[in-house]
């Protein structure tokens, strides 16, 4: 009997659940607001802005097509002109820069509307690029161990984040038609801030990967970008990637909050400028 | 940092989760039952200790998390620790 009794207490201890889905407390009601996503950028040929929904995490699915708004009235002004941006379809909503362009050291307003839900809007001032780079090689070109020097004018009155990004680039002459390949080679993954060095020189040394040398291609050069970002999409940019870093399947994981400076709404309206030259 | 221009993550479907502490967690109770029965010998004393953790073998919280079901649904979903435990210990003093 004491046998009996033992195993049916062991049993029910080993191979009891110890998950079930949550009926017993009262979840939070909540409303979907409008998400916009715009990043402002004077040398692209078009404005874009996805309109989209958030989805409430309880008792819903969060599939990508069902987000998408239809519909709403998107604006964007720079507090004396403005534009209405046309619908292309699945939350896109588009405007060419030549109607209107987006210009450094601007601030620019984005709105949206859409019936059903709260008016949104969001402020960006477009960074002034960087205008000029002085760069210099230490060491042979495309060797391991060669590094390069960047020098520029930070721009003054402008809290500045770069970013820098480094491709090298192969061409194929013998070919009908020129081809050329691009290998990254670096990128920081940090930006580089003027803090404490506004209106100064920035200096940075960057050690240099070792660019994929395809067979029939002679290495030319490297591509070098310098972003300049704006604190919205800097801090966007780090939170989101903080979010997608996050693993959902470890209960331990840190949550991370998606930065947002969109008034009543989700998403962000940020800009950058973007400064490319070629080094060989 | 994703690389500036790749439209990262516009467009995709933002969660919503409602407010920080939005919700309480459910209760957490439970009842511990222990008897001791000690007794002098030559030599020492000992002590048959018989217990039982969680008596009424409730499920607890222990943590909630999001889970997505087979239809894609994502429902809160508790996670308990120990149910009903009995246990029982020998100890002497000498």
């Amino acid at each position: 009997m004491m046998t009996r009794i033992f195993l049916l207490l062991f049993t029910l201890s080993v191979f009891a659940s110890c998950e079930k889905e949550v009926t017993n407390i009262q979840l939070p009601e909540t409303k979907s607001k409008l998400v916009l996503g715009c990043f402002l950028v004077p040398s692209d040929t078009v404005i874009n802005v996805t309109i989209t929904k958030s989805m409430p995490i309880f008792n819903n699915t969060s599939t990508k097509a069902e987000v998408f708004v239809e519909n709403a009235s998107v604006t964007i002004s720079d507090g004396v002109n403005s534009a209405i941006l046309p619908e292309k379809g699945f939350g896109l909503y588009q405007v060419n820069s030549k109607i209107f362009p987006i210009i450094e050291g601007k601030e620019y307003t984005v709105s949206a509307s859409a019936s059903s839900y709260d008016n949104v809007y969001g402020k960006c001032t477009v960074p002034k690029s960087v205008a000029a780079v002085n760069a210099s090689l230490n060491g042979p070109i495309n060797t391991v161990g060669s590094s390069i020097e960047l020098k520029w004018q930070d721009i003054p009155n402008q809290n500045d984040y770069y970013i820098v990004s480094v491709y090298g680039f192969s061409v194929n002459d013998s070919l009908s038609k020129s081809d050329t390949v691009y290998n990254y080679v670096f990128y920081s993954d940090e930006p580089y801030k003027d803090n404490g060095k506004d209106g100064h020189e920035m200096s940075i040394s960057i050690k240099l990967k070792k660019a994929y040398e395809k067979k029939g291609y002679s290495f030319k050069g490297y591509s070098i970008t310098i972003f300049n970002l704006e604190y919205n999409y800097y801090m966007y940019l780090k939170s989101f990637n903080k979010y997608n870093n996050n693993d959902p399947s470890n209960p331990f994981s840190e949550p991370a909050l998606v930065y947002t400076n969109v008034d009543k709404g989700l998403g962000v309206v940020g800009g950058y400028t973007r400064f490319n030259f070629i080094k060989n | 940092m994703p690389e500036p221009g790749s439209q990262a993550g516009a467009g995709y479907p933002v969660k919503e989760y409602s407010q920080k502490n939005g919700f309480r967690m459910a209760a957490f109770h439970r009842f511990d039952l222990s008897i001791q029965f000690t007794k002098q010998k030559k030599h020492h004393e000992r002590t048959w200790e018989f217990s039982v953790y969680n008596v009424y073998n409730r499920k607890n919280p222990f943590y909630y998390y999001i889970k997505t079901n087979n239809q894609g649904v994502n429902k809160l979903t508790q996670v308990s620790l120990f149910p009903i435990l009995p246990s029982f210990s020998y100890n002497f003093k000498f």
